[in-house]
């Protein structure tokens, strides 16, 4: 059932040729790029490894005459086609198209099909155009049945079935039903009445016939009708009025579709296909009689519509649901041979599967706690370790940094990365080894009811202070709060972020209108709940600008609007961001309006914030558009909270804190942040003028590498972000940097396992440098660590500290001084006090100011603070670090209620028997 | 009836002493005083009308006051005592199927553990949840915090004082003390490393370790001490016996204010105006009965359903007093 036939074949040919030479030039050319060629691409994310551009018709047979009635040359660029991993993103993107009418909001969802001149993009199995190897219908992946299966209602000649490209088999009135029609489809037919069915062949060889609903047999991975919790990928992509185009596109490999089966053995394609309309054949001259129209006229005027909706148009509910498009011209045919022959394929390949390393080697693996930051790069490093027989089984375990480094510090593991150095020097003999610059990415998820995403961002730290210090009012019931009203004018705080002059002014081009779901999402920064080294490094960033500091202490903006009080003078860094309002509005904690919030009291901006455990979960809802506020509420017994779930295109504004790597991986878009031109004279601005902002780039991470300072106390490289503020240099350096160093104890780590750790350190500081997308490569989102990125010193600090963690001679390097070591040898003898001034008056990690808490550990952390930490080794009375003290909670009503009840009520029971017994005489008694 | 023998009778209480006045009359009248002072005090029943609206007044306050404290530091606990048989029971059966929760989102006052520690004579069902509400059928976990076992601190709440004051002997924990607590994913021994209150340092996390265990209940010192408890106090423990449990993804990042350290819990509060407009209907039909029915039948019907009443309306207002009380 080969969907490609008569005219479109030649040319088809001539594509399938043109297509690998041309791929085969763009893997030279990336293949042999060193570090700058691929910095071009991690700067400029959706820089295209793919491009084509294809000429397409959409012309008539009429009286035997060919009648172009449209001709258009697209063309396609594909952000990323080799060494792809399950769930990444890519960007796509196109020119020239034919305008879309009726758009939905999704272009994933069920009803997307229906979009008239969509730009269809699907992943199918197969790399070539005909052969064993041949892409056809069968082997693209939909979501749903009917993007499958086509059931005439009305005429026994709908589009599909006059198609001149089709062959004269397909164009019989029941195409693709199986022999034996399963007794579960009996229903669907009526006599007279064509049917298409377009079957699926899975990896396995497999045929699922699918049918109408799916009666007759659906992979396990699709479903009768799409829903939201398990989208499809299949996309039908919105073209603007221009004819240009773009979306993201999730790739999907083996280890979640299993019946596609795409992986690094099994080739696919990405098949995009712009619809052009079914190219018809009314007279069907060529065909034997029972396949003529009997009304060629009727079945013309049907097959050759241009459309019900008009471009641009955005499609109603009931619109969709009535079928108002024109099928001959919606995405339902794209299995079509008018729409098929118009597709361009572009080849695939696949990263081994995470979990090789799990199938390949049983033995224990050697464990490094830490860093979610560095993921993206042990993703691709662990294959080289495992795959390779003559090293071992890598095993990067995520934990909070603080946590690890506490662990590390206990002697509980033996190995961490950091992305932060500690607070107080490790008091044991720890080498602090240089393993990657990296750092963290502001993302944000902003889409137009278009479906088209921003994808520049400008923010300053004052920005980033009012998001996390809960001061956007969200809800005008908000109102209420004194702590969120400037105490001079006593006008409330702006709604959300888009409200705010300040965003404004900055981005200019952002609309200011958001949708209802998008109200709570722009009001806040998706963080961690968890200890993170990256919120150490973004609240450092805000701490250091004047700006944003000055707000902080309560200097309202230029426009007025204030700090939250509850986070007045707040002290900063901290590794974890505290939630300090109180405010529960009144007119919604009410049982009629919101009765969870009525059940249990629970502070508003609490609920928008909601920050979540994992960064790989904002990763996720940044990719996915969901927003995390838990601020609806499921009304049942007991009531519960809901979050608002996934936002739609014109409601979709969410921002997030993540790691670079997996901004990149998931193709999600970066904010550039601030880096020097602040006012101090807190005057008015309407423009980002006399302000420079660095984007994420492996530029701007150089010049921020170019300023660390190597720091001997504490034994690694720090950011020092007040001097980016104010050194030239720190103009272009992205603020968000930060190293992330392997620390390993060089004393008591058992041989073997010490071996291995100096194995891994002397293949970071050499092979596990270089870019790229294969095992062992570091992925796009970290700058290699190379004399050219000016990090020739950390290298060497990390080639040094090798040879001591496989000795474990308890010897250190000295970060920035070649050569030098120092040997605290097996019994430490610390002077943590030596370091307490270096860091400034904000150094010290402090938990929050107000939260009368005895035990700061009710957050989702292992330990109560990351703060100083007593030696291992040292006796109790030698502890010099401040230790922290038990706060002092208390309940005068809890203490006094039952005592004074009971006094009361003895009083009262006394002056009643009093009363009752009290001599009341009518007559004197003159007593015994 | 001899009206000579009476000495200062007004004529309606000439009625009511007339038993006492027969029976008397029996007796020698060398005993003439003390008799008349025994009629004495009985002729002091009748009181004017506001009197006796001070005398029911008062009294009916001291006897709501003297059960209020009843209930909570006696009462409560028998409805505790009765939760935990439950609680126990259901969490029995849901080890050995496999079905007690231990991570994410779990429903308020599901049973989700149990604890021991012998030096306390502590043995309980633990809940999910601190609020008040949930704290009065046994100690509650905080929503916030890793289970027992898992990698974190675990907070562990509970009553010291009413409700039978499950926690009442944490501040007598020595250093050393084994705290033992049972949960889905196995059996977790802690070891005591001391009880703080107000100003004592914090545990370090060296001593804590990778999965530690914090005790949260109320103390108080002096003449409070036992009932009136007034301010925060903790007891920290680290594992020491039991591997360390991954934690299943998306435990809640917040918890209501009721759920907090020493507030209470005024969501239910808006019951309590029915529950009050309860027990009055009640009293009020007992008075409306109590001219129609004999004693008896008062007693018989009226009791029941005042101390019902009395219990629920009690139960709901002590859900307004700080959890860990």
């Amino acid at each position: 059932m080969s969907g490609i036939a008569g005219l479109g074949m030649t040319s088809r040919r001539l594509a399938g040729f043109a297509l690998p030479v041309a791929l085969l030039g763009m893997v030279v050319a990336t293949g042999t790029s060193d570090g700058s060629a691929v910095a071009t691409r991690v700067a400029a994310s959706p820089h295209a490894a793919f491009t084509k551009t294809e000429k397409i018709t959409r012309d008539h047979l009429v009286n035997g005459q060919n009648q172009v009635v449209d001709s258009r040359t697209v063309s396609v660029s594909v952000s990323q086609t080799k060494d792809l991993r399950n769930r990444q993103d890519i960007h796509v993107s196109w020119t020239g198209a034919h305008p879309t009418g009726g758009i939905v909001p999704q272009p994933t969802s069920g009803f997307a099909p229906q979009e008239e001149y969509p730009v269809v993009i699907m992943m199918c199995r197969g790399q070539a155009s005909s052969g064993k190897n041949a892409i056809t219908p069968e082997t693209c992946w939909t979501q749903t049945a009917p993007e499958r299966v086509q059931l005439d209602t009305t005429s026994a000649f709908p589009p599909y079935r006059v198609d001149r490209f089709e062959s004269a088999a397909n164009r019989a009135d029941q195409v693709g039903v199986p022999g034996r029609i399963p007794s579960a489809c009996t229903s669907f037919f009526k006599s007279g009445l064509a049917q298409r069915w377009v079957p699926f062949v899975a990896a396995s060889g497999q045929v699922f016939p699918i049918g109408p609903q799916g009666c007759a047999g659906l992979p396990p991975e699709a479903a009768n009708l799409s829903n939201n919790l398990a989208p499809g990928n299949t996309t039908y992509g919105v073209t603007d009025l221009k004819g240009n185009g773009s979306t993201s596109f999730v790739i999907t490999t083996a280890e979640t579709n299993a019946s596609l089966g795409c992986s690094a053995k099994v080739a696919c394609s990405l098949v995009v296909i712009p619809i052009m309309g079914i190219s018809c054949d009314a007279a069907a001259n060529s065909l034997p009689p029972a396949d003529r129209p009997p009304s060629p006229a009727a079945a013309f005027a049907e097959c050759s519509q241009t459309g019900n909706y008009a471009p641009g148009q955005i499609a109603t509910p009931s619109q969709l649901t009535g079928h108002f498009e024109s099928l001959a011209v919606s995405g339902e045919l794209w299995w079509s041979a008018s729409n098929w022959r118009n597709r361009i394929m572009v080849p695939l390949t696949f990263a081994a599967p995470s979990n090789v390393c799990a199938l390949v080697n049983s033995s224990t693996p050697v464990q490094i706690f830490g860093s979610y930051l560095l993921l993206g790069a042990t993703q691709q490093w662990e294959p080289h370790f495992c795959l390779n027989r003559k090293l071992f089984s890598l095993e990067h375990v995520i934990t909070s940094e603080p946590e690890a480094q506490n662990f590390l510090q206990a002697g509980t593991i033996d190995a961490a990365f950091q992305g932060a150095p500690p607070e107080t020097p490790f008091t044991g003999p720890v080498v602090q080894a240089p393993t990657a610059v990296t750092g963290f990415a502001i993302v944000f998820d902003i889409v137009d009811k278009n479906g088209q995403q921003f994808t520049t961002l400008r923010l300053d730290a004052r920005l980033l202070a009012k998001l996390l210090t809960e001061s956007y009012a969200e809800t005008t019931a908000m109102f209420g709060d004194k702590a969120i009203q400037n105490p001079t004018t006593g006008l409330p705080n702006p709604l959300n972020i888009s409200d705010d002059p300040e965003f404004r002014a900055l981005n200019p081009g952002i609309p200011t209108v958001i949708g209802d779901l998008a109200i709570a999402s722009s009001a806040t920064l998706l963080v961690q709940s968890a200890d993170s080294d990256a919120m150490w490094s973004l609240s450092s960033y805000i701490n250091s600008d004047p700006e944003a500091r000055a707000w902080l202490n309560g200097r309202p903006d230029p426009w007025g609007m204030v700090v939250n009080s509850k986070y007045k003078g707040i002290k900063l860094p901290v590794t974890q961001w505290p939630l300090l309002d109180t405010y529960v509005p009144p007119t919604l904690a009410q049982q009629g309006i919101d009765p969870c919030l009525a059940a249990s009291k629970i502070p508003w901006l609490s609920l928008v914030a909601s920050p979540v455990e994992s960064m790989a979960t904002i990763t996720l809802d940044l990719q996915y558009n969901v927003s995390d506020s838990e601020i609806g509420c499921n009304d049942g017994t007991p009531p519960s909270f809901e979050s608002v779930g996934q936002e739609i295109p014109g409601q979709t504004f969410i921002l997030g804190l993540t790691s670079l790597a997996d901004a990149h991986q998931f193709g999600l878009n970066t904010a550039s942040l601030e880096t020097q031109g602040g006012s101090t004279s807190n005057a008015k601005f309407s423009t980002s003028a006399g302000r420079s902002f660095a984007a994420p780039s492996d530029e701007s991470m150089r010049a921020a590498v170019a300023m660390m300072q190597p720091d001997p106390t504490i034994g690694s490289w720090t950011v020092p972000y007040s001097r980016m503020r104010t050194a030239v240099a720190g103009k272009s350096a992205y603020p968000g940097t930060m190293l992330i160093s392997t620390d390993v104890l060089t004393h008591g780590v058992p041989k073997s396992l010490a071996h291995d750790y100096g194995e891994f350190l002397s293949f970071v500081a050499g092979a596990g440098q270089r870019p790229g997308f294969a095992n062992g490569d570091l992925p796009p989102g970290y700058l290699p660590m190379t004399a050219a990125a000016g990090a020739a010193k950390m290298i060497a600090y990390t080639r040094l500290a090798t040879s001591d963690v496989a000795a474990q001679n308890s010897k250190v390097p000295v970060p920035g001084q070649a050569g030098k070591q120092t040997g605290p040898g097996p019994s430490p003898s610390p002077s943590p006090t030596s370091s307490s001034g270096s860091g400034g008056s904000g150094s010290s990690v402090s938990p929050s100011p107000s939260v009368p808490r005895g035990h700061p550990s009710a957050g989702a952390s292992a330990s109560p603070s990351p703060g100083p930490l007593p030696a291992i080794s040292t006796s109790p009375g030698s502890a010099v670090q401040p230790l922290q003290t038990t706060g002092f909670v208390r309940s005068t009503l809890a203490g006094n209620l039952l005592p004074i009840v009971l006094l009361s009520a003895l009083v009262i029971g006394t002056v009643a028997f009093g009363a009752w017994q009290i001599k009341r005489p009518t007559e004197p008694y003159d007593g015994p | 009836m001899t009206a000579h023998d009476l000495r200062e009778p007004s004529e309606s209480e000439a009625a009511d002493a007339q038993p006492a006045a027969e029976h008397d009359a029996a007796k020698p009248r060398a005993d003439a005083k003390r008799r008349a002072q025994r009629t004495y005090t009985r002729q002091l029943l009748p009181v004017s009308p506001t009197r006796a609206v001070v005398i029911a007044t008062t009294a009916t306050m001291a006897a709501i006051g003297i059960w209020f404290v009843l209930f909570g530091l006696v009462l409560s606990g028998l409805y505790e005592n009765h939760a935990q048989h439950l609680l126990y029971s259901q969490l029995r059966q849901g080890l050995a199927q496999q079905t007690v929760p231990y991570g994410g989102v779990m429903k308020p006052g599901t049973p989700i553990a149990r604890i021991t520690a012998p030096q306390i004579g502590l043995s309980q069902v633990v809940v999910e949840g601190t609020s008040s509400q949930e704290l009065v059928s046994g100690p509650g976990h905080l929503p916030t915090t890793p289970m027992p076992g898992q990698a974190g601190n675990s907070e562990i709440f509970g009553r010291s004082a009413l409700y039978g004051g499950p926690f009442g002997h944490v501040h007598a924990l020595k250093r050393g003390a084994t705290i033992t607590v049972v949960t889905q994913q196995g059996v977790f021994g802690f070891r005591v490393i001391d009880v703080r209150g107000p100003g004592d340092p914090v545990p370090s996390t060296a001593q804590l370790g990778p999965s530690s265990l914090t005790l949260v209940t109320s103390a108080a010192s002096g003449w409070r001490a036992g009932w009136a408890p007034n301010y925060v106090i903790y007891a920290d423990a680290t594992l020491v016996s039991g591997k360390l449990q991954p934690a299943p993804a998306r435990r809640p990042t917040v918890v209501p204010v009721a759920d907090g350290y020493l507030v209470g819990d005024t969501s239910q509060v808006v019951l309590l105006p029915y529950w009050v407009l309860g027990l009055l209907l009640v009293c009020g039909g007992l008075g409306w009965a109590s001219t129609r029915w004999t004693v008896w039948q008062l007693w018989a019907v009226g009791a029941p359903a005042v101390a019902a009443m009395l219990w629920i309306t009690t139960n709901s207002a002590m859900l307004l007093l700080p959890n860990l009380t």
